[in-house]
């Protein structure tokens, strides 16, 4: 049996360092591209969201790859992403694929069966083994994020521009080469160190800006253009409140075990959004008021075209941005969406929140640079 | 999101209805609503009853193949509205209608099932008056409405995940129901434009159909830029194909005085 996972960002660290601790066979398929879009935009539905047509791109060129078995995160509802797993299914085996889905959720029919996929993908229910095996995949995942954190904060400050990129780039190339979330996590560790290292202009103050919205937009690179990457070259330090780490404890491990989970966003969305309603809506408009109350400059909301949870939200942006006196960009991402035109708005947004900044600075000296 | 978005807007009233965790919260919903308007407890229940009952009046109306919610209401307004008729009846009606209509090629009463959201399918601003349309074109519309939403949901067991949408169980069942039953001559989806359970129900739906029967479907898509034209054309070339399908079955005729009798069409 031959794993395979849908691409999200830098998830795809944590999932391979799960799965070489639990020895499974598996293959990850290449890196979020155009064809992958393309092959996913052909077979899924025409509304369905951008990440289902993404995964089912993923998918067919890992089946062309040899893999046969798909790892499948599930939920219930109202977000469409509890039935992907479903949809996923429906769509590759009307595509005469032999290869099938397994849904990691509890199931209807109760824990039993869940055991029972846990038991095929790997071979044991071992639970120390397999418990143990999570918690360093957590490890892996909250170390990996915490790069992206530590490269979003070097990349406006640094000297010789492209350095973070390099040493980013080398590190994505270097997570093939290692095996199993010890050898993982040292090599997330040197690439820390060399983070570090990099030559920065201390006095250099950048506008901070922060990303919400939906979470694989939010997270994949490919998916929202290199967002963070766009906003760092600008000289802007961008900060994302949704991560593959906090979905995993938040929403996978503290919901198992029935721990309280985190709710600060949910107490600052209170005024605006009492109940969940699904995806990230509340995520969004609680982590807005949170990034206006610590002060930032603006803040980006990013999801794809229908996304249902997400246009609720941004019809409440407006009471958000009249309170807290703070600028707000909606980006919408679809496979139509193109770079320039994006590139445009991101440009023109940081222009504004430049001026906004220098105006509170300047006061009354009317002079601004590039007038 | 109204509150948000519109400025000077009086006093909403938005109790949330936590339906799924209890049936029950039905009543606590109205009652928290009601208070509102009245303080008496016994007051409010006896407005939920009413309001209860006339709902499941209207349910059962409903299920005998009703679909003319503005019928319903002039019933009611002038106390002509008798009763339920019992299936038997209702059975006895559908044939006197079909005999009555079915004088000729084009008096043929087809049989289509209409699915899609009930704020869809029953306003007939909102799908420009699709119901009206195809019954004068001589179909018989049917809806998941006729039947009880528990019936339908027995049906969906068969999927491999169980659907936590509400409509997408009823859609879904309603869809399984048809494929059962094979008497339907036609299927046409009434999808919103952007609607996220529409657009994986629809795919799912469509999928089920197609691998499993050769019923005609066709998804019409509306959104505030819709042309009446263009959904006329679509559901005029949906219907007159379903026709013509059916002819050539019962090899009555020849495709040359089909085409001619489609130009006699009203």
């Amino acid at each position: 049996m031959k794993v395979t996972f849908p691409h999200m960002g830098n998830t795809y660290i944590c999932v391979k360092a799960l799965l070489d601790d639990l020895n499974v066979d598996y293959i990850i398929p290449p890196y979020n591209n155009k064809k992958a879009l393309e092959i996913g935009t052909r077979h899924a539905p025409e509304l369905a969201c951008l990440p289902l047509k993404i995964n089912i791109g993923n998918f067919m060129e890992a089946y062309e790859k040899g893999a046969d078995t798909i790892l499948m995160a599930g939920g219930r509802g109202p977000c469409r992403f509890g039935y992907y797993g479903e949809m996923h299914n429906e769509i590759l085996r009307d595509l005469g694929l032999d290869i099938e889905v397994i849904n990691l959720e509890v199931p209807n029919s109760g824990y039993r069966e869940f055991l029972k996929r846990v038991r095929r993908i790997t071979g044991t229910v071992n639970i120390y083994k397999i418990s143990k095996a999570i918690l360093n995949a957590t490890r892996v995942s909250v170390e990996a994020d915490n790069l992206e954190k530590l490269c979003c904060r070097v990349r406006p400050r640094e000297i010789k521009k492209g350095e973070v990129d390099r040493i980013f780039k080398d590190f994505m190339n270097g997570i093939g080469r290692v095996k199993g979330s010890k050898q993982i996590l040292k090599h997330i560790g040197d690439t820390r160190r060399k983070l570090l290292n990099v030559r920065i202009d201390e006095k250099y103050e950048p506008l901070r800006v922060g990303i919400v919205g939906e979470i694989f937009t939010s997270i994949d690179w490919y998916a929202n253009f290199n967002l963070e990457k766009k906003l760092g070259e600008m000289g802007v330090e961008a900060d994302r409140a949704i991560t593959t780490s906090g979905f995993i404890i938040e929403h996978m491990i503290k919901n198992v075990l029935h721990i309280p989970k985190d709710l600060r966003y949910a107490k600052a969305a209170e005024p605006f959004l009492r109940t969940a309603i699904g995806g990230h809506a509340q995520e969004t408009i609680g982590n807005m008021v949170l990034y206006a109350e610590n002060g930032y400059d603006g803040v980006i909301q990013i999801y794809p075209l229908t996304c249902m949870p997400e246009i609720v939200a941004e019809s409440i942006i407006p009471a958000v941005q009249k309170k807290y006196n703070i600028p707000v960009l909606t980006l919408i991402i679809d496979e139509m969406t193109g770079e320039s035109g994006y590139q445009t708005r991101l440009e023109a947004f940081v222009d504004l929140l430049n001026r906004r900044k220098e105006l509170s600075k300047a006061e009354k000296r009317w002079a601004f640079s590039g007038n | 999101m109204i509150r948000n978005t519109v400025s000077g807007l009086p006093e909403i009233i938005d109790t949330e209805v936590k339906m799924y965790k209890d049936e029950r919260n039905s009543f606590y919903s109205a009652y928290e609503t009601g208070k509102i308007f009245c303080s008496s407890k016994s007051k409010i229940s006896c407005a939920y009853k009413n309001a209860l009952s006339e709902y499941r009046k209207f349910r059962s109306w409903q299920k005998n193949g009703n679909l003319d919610v503005e019928l319903y209401q002039t019933g009611i307004a002038g106390e002509k509205f008798q009763g339920f008729s019992t299936t038997g009846e209702q059975d006895k009606k559908l044939k006197k209608n079909s005999e009555k209509q079915d004088c000729g090629l084009m008096g043929q009463n087809l049989r289509i099932a209409l699915i899609g959201h009930v704020y869809n399918v029953y306003d007939s601003f909102v799908n420009m008056d699709l119901l009206k349309k195809l019954k004068n074109m001589g179909v018989q519309v049917e809806t998941p409405e006729m039947y009880s939403r528990g019936e339908l949901a027995k049906n969906t067991r068969v999927l491999r995940k169980r659907l936590f949408w509400n409509f997408g169980t009823t859609a879904m069942g309603y869809t399984l129901e048809l494929l059962r039953r094979r008497d339907i001559d036609g299927i046409i989806y009434l999808m919103a434009f952007g609607c996220g359970i529409d657009s994986f129900i629809c795919d799912l739906a469509e999928r089920k159909i197609r691998n499993n029967s050769n019923i005609p479907f066709i998804v019409l898509t509306i959104d505030e830029h819709t042309g009446e034209a263009g959904l006329n054309t679509r559901l005029e070339a949906f219907v007159d194909m379903i026709r013509y399908k059916k002819a050539k079955g019962d090899g009555k005729i020849s495709i040359a005085s089909y085409a001619g009798a489609i130009q006699n069409y009203p």
